[in-house]
């Protein structure tokens, strides 16, 4: 399904596409569309070439680049050309031989380092691991996911793989969320708890996952263009989806999950899609 | 079981009972429909002469009436059954003398009293059907922690196990087989559309006139949307055909109103619009013999859901959607947003005289354009302005809500009210921030008191007490919502939200 969304964020311009789906129980249901959602987000269409980047840049502007090793994050200070290979200061001095990639970001990063996540099997499967680079670059990092953070955290851990590859991908790896140790990042996780202090959200989200009801409650502070609901069927919270069915019916212009999003349900889930004006 | 097969089983749990459905075992037992009778006609009077005095035995038969339902327990073990057999007498013997049906009247003795000398059929019905699939492969879910405490005390020593709805989500369910006492609509859709256990029975007695199967809120719209369907089974004494009833007489009393409900009473307040001092607001019910007015200004009340991890519990509900169940934190003699608001003033220290003059201003302009523009024109006129939440525009005239969401919004509201930018849009972000900061410090004190309070003994009794040390924030309880009224009422801006006593909830299960 986030697949599928992510196709299709330019199709419904002006107006705000929400679908709601109902699932037995929530777990891994955010978190595997939202996978779906940032394998299918191509990166940012950026050259990435560090030395053509970097005889543009300006110095104090942000920049993120990827070596072998490291994601590193930081105000770019300075280029050295003066020795056989050039040097670079951000967030430390650096050899630009050894970057592989590097694109000025908007805002800074919560940290200056961090290890270079590795992609395995989905990577090789959904082709991904060919610009890999350029998404931890340039991702674009237009995913929020608003749910109960600690149990959205447990479904991180889980790793997905195609048939017997030994070398699958957890699923944090795929989403990449933003945390206090993130040089690059996907996604944004907020808690429902709390989260009407956070709002309004910001304004560069294509599409936010609100997982369970505590979550759904927001939708109506929501202005994204695509919004998932999930509905734990487990939780007897029948408010939310009563919120929903209603904006449906007074502002709602269905839309076809099958037809128009080529999508259908599995067995034991619900789902319904409309559209409403932004 | 690892996560990841536990969940594949809920899975196959559900898609195995949108195919195939649910048993429903009607029982038929004469002398809980006797009961049915006699509470029936009851009602057929209720229906000719209003509440009024009928009001306290309604409350005791409808109760009555539930725990038939719910609590088949045999006789000697059936406490909630021999006092509601009680209640009832008690209140027929306040009325006699003061109304005028005596016949009525002895037959509601006389059917309760007869309920008490012979175990209910339910109850025999509902253990030979777990022995037929076996202890180990059933499970029976009570429709309320007090049913399930009274169902195991009975059932527990014979090897099986009882829950409720609520249990029957956290624990491990190795049973392929859950049997649900009482009628589907006891029970929240949960039951069927995100089951436990890939067979579903529930037992109803014959007498019991709603056997609808709940669905998911949105299935009606959905691709794909759950419908369960049900068989049903016949069980107990042969029942006489006359008393059959059908669903379509016009004389039959609708379930709903046979159930156990808070009483309302009727509007009192007159029609009018509110004054500046006052606003419209529902009265909440909640466990502990208490209430509060509700009003919808400012969309959200804190609440507590017991049901999420440490850290999380502390949540807001919409106000507008409130629902029994939720778990609603309030403040002894104080609302909540009072409390936060002085505390943010404070903050504010030097700037609080100010800042306070230039919130003042800013709304006194805006009550006046409503005043004397209308909402519904003041409301178009922002729209057409550009102000996206436009709808909003009365409660942003109130004390209570600091400002609109949006900057552009509130921006465009001060131009439309011909007022600068500044100082008002300065002003008032500083107080949104300081009560925002407030917030978060109380919502870290109440998840910490969270954390150390038995959220079971919560969900058993219905409320209690949140120990908090801070003197700012002292004397924060926590308590579930019985039932919130279908009208409106004017009350005094200063009574919205602070709890006080009330009675209305004592006839609610």
């Amino acid at each position: 399904l986030g697949a599928r969304l992510s196709r299709k964020t330019e199709s419904f311009s002006g107006q705000q596409l929400i679908v709601a789906i109902s699932v037995p129980s929530r777990e891994f249901a955010a978190v595997l569309v939202g996978s779906g959602w940032t394998l299918g987000r191509p990166p940012a269409q950026t050259t990435t070439d560090p030395l053509t980047v970097l005889r543009t840049a300006s110095i104090g502007g942000h920049y993120r680049a990827v070596n072998a090793a490291y994601v590193i994050s930081g105000q770019f200070q300075g280029l050295d050309e003066s020795h056989g290979s050039p040097r670079i200061t951000l967030a430390g001095r650096w050899s630009i031989d050894r970057f592989v990639a590097i694109a000025p970001i908007a805002e800074q990063d919560p940290a200056e380092r961090m290890p270079r996540p590795a992609i395995g099997s989905i990577g090789r499967m959904t082709g991904i691991a060919r610009d890999w680079e350029q998404r931890l670059v340039a991702p674009a990092a237009d995913l929020a996911i608003v749910g109960t953070k600690s149990w959205i955290n447990q479904d991180l851990e889980a790793v997905l793989a195609r048939d017997d590859d030994a070398d699958g991908d957890a699923i944090e790896t795929l989403l990449l969320p933003k945390t206090d140790r993130s040089a690059t990042w996907f996604t944004r996780i907020y808690s429902s708890s709390g989260f009407a202090d956070q709002l309004p959200l910001p304004d560069d989200l294509s599409l936010v996952i609100l997982d369970g009801q505590g979550a759904i409650k927001y939708l109506n502070d929501i202005l994204v263009p695509i919004v998932v609901c999930i509905f734990d069927r487990s939780v007897a919270d029948e408010t939310a989806a009563e919120q929903v069915v209603q904006l449906r019916n007074s502002r709602g212009e269905p839309v076809s999950l099958r037809d128009q999003l080529g999508w259908s349900a599995p067995a034991g889930v619900e789902a319904f899609a409309f559209t409403v004006a932004l | 079981m690892s996560r990841v097969t536990e969940l594949d089983r809920r899975y196959v749990a559900s898609a195995a009972l949108a195919r195939h459905g649910v048993d429903l075992i009607t029982v038929h037992d004469a002398l809980a429909a006797r009961f049915d009778a006699v509470t029936r006609r009851l009602f057929h009077l209720i229906q000719r002469d209003g509440l009024g005095v009928w009001d306290d035995l309604a409350g005791a038969a409808k109760s009555l009436r539930w725990r038939l339902a719910t609590d088949p327990l045999p006789i000697e073990y059936n406490e909630a059954l021999t006092l509601g057999v009680q209640q009832v007498v008690r209140q027929v013997t306040r009325l006699r003398g003061a109304v005028d049906e005596p016949e009525l009247l002895s037959e509601m003795t006389d059917a309760a009293a007869a309920l008490l000398t012979r175990d209910p059929l339910i109850g025999g019905i509902l253990v030979d059907s777990v022995h037929e699939v076996g202890v180990d492969a059933a499970v029976v879910v009570a429709a309320s922690s007090r049913s399930r405490e009274a169902l195991s005390a009975w059932l527990t020593p014979g090897g099986i196990r009882v829950l409720t709805l609520g249990d029957l989500e956290r624990a491990e369910i190795p049973e392929e087989i859950a049997y649900f006492v009482g009628p589907p609509r006891f029970f929240k859709p949960t039951a069927v559309t995100a089951p436990r256990t890939s067979e579903v029975t529930f037992i109803v007695p014959t007498w019991f006139g709603d056997r609808s199967i709940p669905r998911s809120a949105i299935a009606d719209y959905a691709e794909g949307g759950i419908r369960v369907s049900a068989r049903l089974v016949e069980a107990g004494e042969p029942a006489p055909e006359a008393t059959e009833q059908t669903v379509d007489s016009p004389d039959i009393i609708p379930e709903e109103e046979l159930l156990p409900q808070p009483f309302w009473g009727a509007r009192q307040s007159e029609n009018r619009a509110p004054t500046a001092d006052e606003l419209e607001a529902r009265k909440v019910l909640l466990s502990g013999g208490r209430a509060i007015w509700l009003d919808d200004e400012g969309e959200r009340i804190r609440a507590l859901d017991p049901t999420q991890p440490a850290g999380e519990r502390v949540v807001y509900a919409n106000v507008s959607k409130l629902s029994p169940g939720t778990y609603l934190l309030l403040r002894e003699g104080v609302a909540e947003r009072q409390a936060l608001h002085a505390r943010a003033f404070d903050r504010t220290s030097n700037r609080a005289a100010a800042i306070r003059e230039s919130q003042d201003q800013w709304k006194s302009v805006l009550s006046e354009r409503l005043r004397a523009r209308g909402i519904r024109e003041s409301e178009q006129a922002l729209r057409a302005v550009g102000v996206h939440a436009a709808g909003q525009v009365r409660s942003w005239s109130s004390p209570h809500v600091i400002r609109p969401q949006s900057d552009r919004d509130f921006e465009l509201l001060l131009g439309w009210l011909d007022l600068p930018i500044q100082p008002f849009f300065g002003n008032a972000s500083v107080l949104r921030h300081e009560v925002h900061r407030a917030t978060r410090e109380l919502r870290d004190r109440l998840e910490a008191a969270a954390d150390v309070a038995d959220l079971h003994e919560l969900e058993r009794i219905g409320h209690m007490a949140l120990d908090i040390e801070d003197p700012g924030f002292r004397g924060m309880f926590v308590t579930r919502v019985m039932g919130v009224s279908p009208f409106t009422e004017l009350v005094a801006r200063h009574e919205a939200r602070v709890p006080f006593e009330d009675r209305g909830a004592q006839w609610l299960e």
